[in-house]
């Protein structure tokens, strides 16, 4: 909701009928009765810089809402995931990075999809032609022909990398 | 000379039975109702009116219309319906001294040219109830044409406007005199439209809107703006006497106004989902 808020009778009520709400409104009267069903909220402001209301809803009613926006968001963010994605040394990874994420990577048991400590997700990926690097039992790192290991960076794919386990640095 | 004045006889019964435009093909003057249809190209304004008592004016057009009316004097119904394309002049359904209601409903599309507008408008002079409703396409932004969906009441009697589709102008309903008003949306509006102020003085001057969908009455009767879909603001206003309400659940991209100047209340409900 973008824009001003304006109650003006010698009445006004706001009812909020499920979710979340954080907004302001502006009375000239300075009356202004709240109805939220039970939830929980908070008046704060004066006549002058408006009320300003708070409501957390503590149903699922709420959290449905929110779950559903945070899909949609998910969804958009892991579309956009391979735009963001970044090769070692190229990108923000860093040649440490890359030695560190191309270790874990070696670990036996690692799976291609984990989340290091600066919370970004890396993503070991079988080299095209099939030639491993490091032996084991544990996935790689793809080493293009630059010898460059590839990750890929936060809000990474994890469709992509369905079934693989992640695990933490 | 007979073959002359034979072509000047046929020449006048036509325009009998189709009063101003040869493409809108109309039943006899006296039936009830008084219909007529296009299902071709119009390319002038045509209006259809039923002036016997409590005759009925019906005006279609599933075809191409430069701007089409129906109106009533003798207390009939005015409908007036587009299910094809109206290119220019608007859509009206208007009741006169008779009373009656007017009901005018768009499911094509209505485009102005240019800047100017096309309006689709359901109004009642005198009395009876005013309905618009919109599930097809009103204006066109991109061009810089924001005609609107507006019901209207003069005299008494309720009006209410919904729009499921897209108004570039907006979503109206107003009444000058008793009755309440209602506009609701659930579609898309992308304009401004502003309750104007006739007849009763606000306690002060008060802009109802810009708003996508508005709501108001001037003399009496409540106010309700409805928005479960995208709208550039939702405004309902009473400016003497009569609850204020809006309820949104929808997307208000352009604030909210609730106003009751003449004693009433104003109610703001905020739905689950509402942005």
């Amino acid at each position: 909701m973008i824009g001003p808020i304006v109650l003006e009778s010698s009445n006004n009520t706001v009812n909020f009928q499920g979710g979340n709400w954080l907004q302001t409104i502006d009375t000239s009267s300075g009356s202004l009765g709240i109805n939220t069903r039970g939830a929980p909220f908070v008046v704060a402001g004066s006549i002058i810089s408006g009320f300003q209301v708070a409501v957390l809803d503590p149903t699922t009613f709420a959290l449905a809402d929110r779950s559903l926006t945070n899909f949609t968001g998910e969804i958009s963010e892991n579309a956009a995931g391979p735009l963001r994605r970044h090769e070692c040394g190229r990108g923000r990874w860093g040649a440490g990075l890359c030695r560190r994420a191309e270790f874990s990577c070696r670990r036996p048991g690692a799976g291609g999809i984990f989340r290091h400590s600066l919370g970004s997700d890396v993503v070991c990926l079988r080299r095209a032609s099939g030639a491993r690097q490091g032996g084991g039992s544990g996935p790689v790192v793809t080493t293009p022909p630059s010898g460059e290991a590839t990750a890929m960076s936060d809000k990474s794919n994890s469709f992509a990398a369905t079934g693989s386990a992640r695990v933490s640095f | 000379m007979r073959r002359q004045c034979a072509g000047v006889l046929f020449f006048l019964a036509m325009l009998a039975s189709s009063p101003a435009s040869a493409q809108f093909m109309c039943t006899p003057p006296t039936s009830d109702p008084l219909t007529c249809t296009n299902s071709g190209n119009a390319p002038t304004l045509f209006t259809n009116t039923a002036t016997g008592t409590n005759q009925n004016a019906t005006t279609t057009n599933s075809g191409t219309a430069s701007g089409f009316a129906s109106q009533t004097t003798g207390g009939g119904v005015a409908t007036a319906t587009n299910s094809g394309s109206n290119i220019a002049n608007g859509i009206l359904a208007q009741t006169g001294a008779g009373g009656g209601n007017a009901t005018v409903t768009n499911t094509g599309n209505d485009t102005g040219i240019g800047h100017a507008f096309s309006d689709v408008v359901a109004l009642t002079l005198v009395s009876g109830d005013a309905m618009a409703s919109n599930s097809g396409t009103i204006g066109d932004a991109n061009a810089g044409n924001f005609s609107f969906l507006e019901a209207r009441t003069q005299g008494s009697g309720n009006a209410t406007a919904i729009n499921s589709g897209s108004s570039t102008g907006g979503v109206v309903a107003e009444t000058l005199g008793a009755g309440n008003a209602s506009a609701s949306n659930s579609g898309t509006t992308a304009g401004n439209v502003a309750a104007e102020t006739m007849g009763a003085m606000p306690r002060r001057p008060i802009q109802v809107g810009p708003a996508g969908v508005a709501a108001a009455t001037m003399a009496s009767g409540n106010a309700t703006a409805t928005n479960s879909g995208s709208a550039s603001g939702v405004a309902a206003a009473t400016f003497a006497g009569g609850n204020a309400t809006v309820i949104n659940s929808g997307t208000a991209n352009g604030g909210i106004t609730v106003a009751a100047l003449g004693g009433g209340s104003a109610t703001l409900t905020n739905i689950l989902g509402g942005r």
